[in-house]
């Protein structure tokens, strides 16, 4: 008996070793990237300044690019998200609508709002797609195309618009997004200074609370809802800290599907974003292509670069409700988990380079297994304390130790935001900003981690589907959030699922 | 008495130094983020005094009811490179006379810009370049024009747009000459910056066009900003490099500038390229023979819609609209073949 116990305590003893293993090499990656992005995030800066906007937006040799919003069940949405579209400064753009067979009003919205007409459009590639219903032109934007094609998914709904693609680039957006104007000139900005940029994402920021009018972010605010403040923050971390950083380090791996643009023939080559028709389907497919792009571009011995341009931005409203982030960060952790499954190949492979060296294995080990890892750990903590093998005193330390280190990375990451890009204009934003790095580490990470464990699960389970996702619409006028007292423009709100398929 | 620690202790007094660094680092980071912001702010206020005190005298001055000199009245000593900043935020949207005041405006602080195009900073050194290349030319060209040799590949793109900004054909044999250093950017990109040069570019571009030693993607992007020029003496050099190059963006270019400037005598240097293996070469001969070939060269137009690349097919039905042959397209349209679709769609771009 004495053995056994000695061997759990051993193993305990390990465990909780490996833990702190854990924790360091996660916080010390995140203090790397983030010391890499302030690095070049204040070089950026400097760049832009040397750069004229204006003249690269004037000139005649800027590619056009065709926009493609997938919107299923987008009723509230899509008719402000297509004006925001349309408003966009860029010489030569068209956008592709794609109604993904919604269920809603989405299409008899567009076509009161856009004046429709039947139009014929050659496919010039044969990504396999759910049946094209009708394409529709716009009389008043001959630029605006509205794809009407049966429910397959969001993936499903973007090959449809890639297939329909005529221009060299194409910008994947969320239909319930809005770009801000110089947004695409900004993103497109790789595109011209290295020929052989096949991809580059762009920034999302967090629209509860801030003050829409016309299609148009306004005036910037803090949520007023706790929920959307953390995100907010998490936000700020993921892409200022997080993907600057591995974008320089050359081995970007997420560009989000709210906002990225790339190579259409690149993107073909590779055989288009997976879903069920193509490849078969993922709720990541955004991360799933990126990473596919990578193997593609290395197998064939593609000169390339995948990019992240930290000012071009997109807005978009995100869960203010427990129900609805939990949905959210079980399926990110999903898709993730299956990107990184049906490209197993690469990891530590030397044919994919910094790629299977470096990336793969952080988002597999850190960012994936390494949640199991986390969660039991709190779990061996508190076996650890109420066995007496460590003291409360040293339990206390430790904890306080990770939630500090997680405040520094926090407030790092409101540094890159004021180093940069200074969005939130008020000082009270920032006392806000702090306060909620201090407060997320009571509760809300650990409430992630396990919602994104069970994304985990679910991806090892083979579990598919988007789960819901509660849409008030782009308030014309006012702060929005509970509490603003402003109602959004479409008094009910919608009830999305992206992508039944 | 010494003290004596125990492994526990060791461990706390450790995590207890962490937490106390982690702490510091905390303080020290937000504490920096406050500094930054106050001092954002402080500067938006200076910006916002000099703009008012500026603003309303620059105007009169651009609409030539004041003179220079009494802007220069209201810089005060320190603030002149302020000053070179708020002139190059008018300078970038102004041309001709106004910006000539700009510059008679910008010319006394000049000479402070002038070491920072030296600055071990190559982002520094891009802006210094900017600022002497919108409002210090011909003054400060030989600056300008030595930056385009410049280490830093943002230094000498930063050069090579100012000087092409300029639209002095002086300054294009120097910026052609550097052209080999900038093939990472897109083509497309780079011919257009030539082509702001304008009409006085064309002979040093033709001249590149036509040199076999320069290398492939340097002539295509001569042979497009040409096109984008709509130089017509460049279509007979696209012809000879037609018979002699094999690079398909060289192809494609000269393929482009003949159909943008070229006519009939141009076409049987086209036709070839109708059957080439290539599918882009291909396509771009479609559309080239739309804008030089004749009525017999429609019905290769027609075969090539039906071409098995769809890109082929649709330059070729956009070079049969072009070239007028409408009732072609519309027999298309109607055939119910693989690409009726096709045909409605051209026909519809042009409301047919």
């Amino acid at each position: 008996m004495t053995g056994v116990v000695s061997v759990v305590l051993v193993l305990l003893a390990a465990f909780n070793g490996l833990v702190l293993v854990y924790f360091v090499v996660l916080n010390t990656a995140y203090l790397l990237t983030s010391l890499i992005a302030f690095r070049d995030i204040r070089r950026y800066v400097e760049r832009l300044k040397s750069l004229d906007l204006g003249e690269l937006l004037s000139s005649e040799g800027i590619p056009p690019v065709t926009i493609i919003a997938p919107a299923y069940n987008e009723e509230p949405t899509c008719v402000e998200a297509a004006h925001s579209l349309l408003s966009l400064e860029y010489q030569r753009f068209e956008i592709l609508f794609v109604n993904d067979g919604s269920r809603d009003n989405t299409l008899s919205r567009m076509q009161e709002a856009f004046d429709l007409v039947p139009a014929a459009r050659l496919p010039t590639a044969d990504l396999a797609t759910k049946r094209i219903r009708k394409v529709y032109q716009s009389k008043r934007h001959p630029n605006l195309w509205v794809i009407d094609k049966e429910n397959g998914g969001k993936a499903d709904a973007l090959n449809s618009g890639v297939n329909l693609c005529v221009t060299p680039l194409f910008c994947a957006v969320d239909a319930d997004s809005l770009l801000e104007r110089d947004a695409l000139t900004r993103i497109v900005r790789p595109f011209l200074e290295d020929r052989r940029t096949i991809a580059a994402g762009g920034v999302i920021r967090i629209v509860n609370g801030c003050t829409v009018s016309e299609a148009r972010v306004t005036e910037v605010r803090f949520p007023r809802n706790w929920w959307a403040r953390f995100q907010v923050l998490e936000y700020l971390r993921s892409f200022l800290a997080g993907r600057m950083g591995w974008s320089v380090l050359d081995a970007t791996l997420i560009i989000s599907g709210a906002f990225g643009v790339f190579r259409r023939e690149t993107v073909v080559a590779a055989g288009g974003y997976a879903s069920p028709q193509t490849s078969g389907a993922t709720v990541g497919e955004d991360m799933e292509l990126v990473v596919r792009l990578h193997r593609y571009c290395r197998e064939h011995k593609i000169p390339y670069r995948i990019s992240f341009v930290p000012d071009p931005v997109a807005w978009t409203e995100c869960p203010e409700t427990l129900r609805v982030l939990a949905r959210q960060r079980d399926r990110w952790q999903r898709g993730m988990a299956e990107s990184l499954m049906r490209h197993r190949r690469m990891l530590f492979n030397p044919r994919y380079g910094r790629i299977g060296w470096l990336a793969y294995p952080y988002f597999l080990f850190l960012e994936t297994l390494g949640l199991l890892v986390e969660i039991v750990g709190y779990g061996a903590f508190v076996l650890t304390m109420a066995l007496g093998l460590v003291s409360y005193l040293h339990a206390a330390a430790f904890l306080m130790a990770a939630f500090v280190f997680g405040m520094v990375l926090s407030i790092a990451a409101v540094g890159l935001e004021e180093l940069g890009f200074r969005r939130y204009p008020r000082v009270s934003d920032l006392v806000r900003l702090f306060v909620v790095a201090a407060v997320e580490n009571f509760g809300y990470r650990q409430l992630i981690s396990l919602w994104r464990l069970h994304g985990l699960i679910s991806a090892l389970r083979g579990v598919q589907g988007w789960g819901e996702m509660t849409r008030k619409g782009f308030s014309p006028s006012g702060p929005r959030g509970p509490g603003s007292g402003q109602a959004p423009l479409d008094r009910s709100p919608s009830t999305r699922r992206t992508g039944d398929g | 008495m010494p003290l004596n620690f125990g492994l526990g202790e060791q461990l706390l007094l450790l995590l207890a130094i962490g937490i106390g660094i982690l702490m510091l680092f905390a303080l020290g980071f937000a504490g920096s983020v406050v500094l930054l912001r106050l001092h954002h702010q402080r500067r938006a206020e200076k910006w916002s005094v000099l703009e008012a005190r500026w603003e309303d005298v620059i105007l009169e001055m651009l609409a030539e009811d004041r003179d220079p000199s009494t802007v220069h009245a209201l810089v005060a000593e320190g603030e002149e490179l302020f000053c070179v900043s708020y002139i190059m935020r008018y300078a970038r949207r102004l041309t001709g006379p106004e910006r000539e005041r700009l510059q008679d405006l910008a010319r006394p602080y000049l000479p402070l810009v002038v070491p920072r195009a030296q600055h071990r900073d190559a982002r520094r050194r891009a802006r210094a370049v900017r600022t002497l290349g919108t409002l210090g030319l011909p003054d400060y060209a030989d600056i300008v024009a030595a930056a385009l040799g410049d280490d830093s590949p943002l230094v000498s793109m930063v050069a090579a747009r100012a000087l092409a900004g300029s639209k002095d054909p002086d300054y294009v044999a120097p910026v052609l000459d550097h052209l080999d250093r900038f093939t990472a950017w897109s083509p497309n990109f780079l011919a257009s910056m030539l082509a702001s040069i304008g009409a006085g570019a064309t002979p040093a571009l033709r001249a590149v066009l036509a040199d076999a030693k320069r290398p492939p993607e340097v002539r295509a992007v001569a042979a497009t900003a040409l096109g984008y020029l709509n130089d017509l003496a460049g279509g007979d050099i696209a012809v000879r490099v037609l018979a002699q190059a094999s690079d398909r963006e060289l192809l494609a270019a000269a393929l482009r500038l003949i159909g943008r400037v070229g006519h009939r005598d141009h076409r049987s240097a086209v036709l070839p390229f109708l059957t080439a293996s290539d599918f882009y070469v291909r396509a771009t001969a479609a559309s080239a023979l739309g804008n030089v070939g004749d009525k017999e060269d429609l019905e290769l137009l027609r075969i090539a819609c039906e071409d098995d690349s769809r890109w082929v097919a649709i330059h070729a039905a956009r070079a049969l609209r072009d070239a007028g042959d409408i009732d072609a397209l519309q027999q298309l349209a109607v055939s119910g073949g693989p690409r009726a679709t096709l045909a409605l769609q051209v026909l519809s771009e042009v409301g047919g």
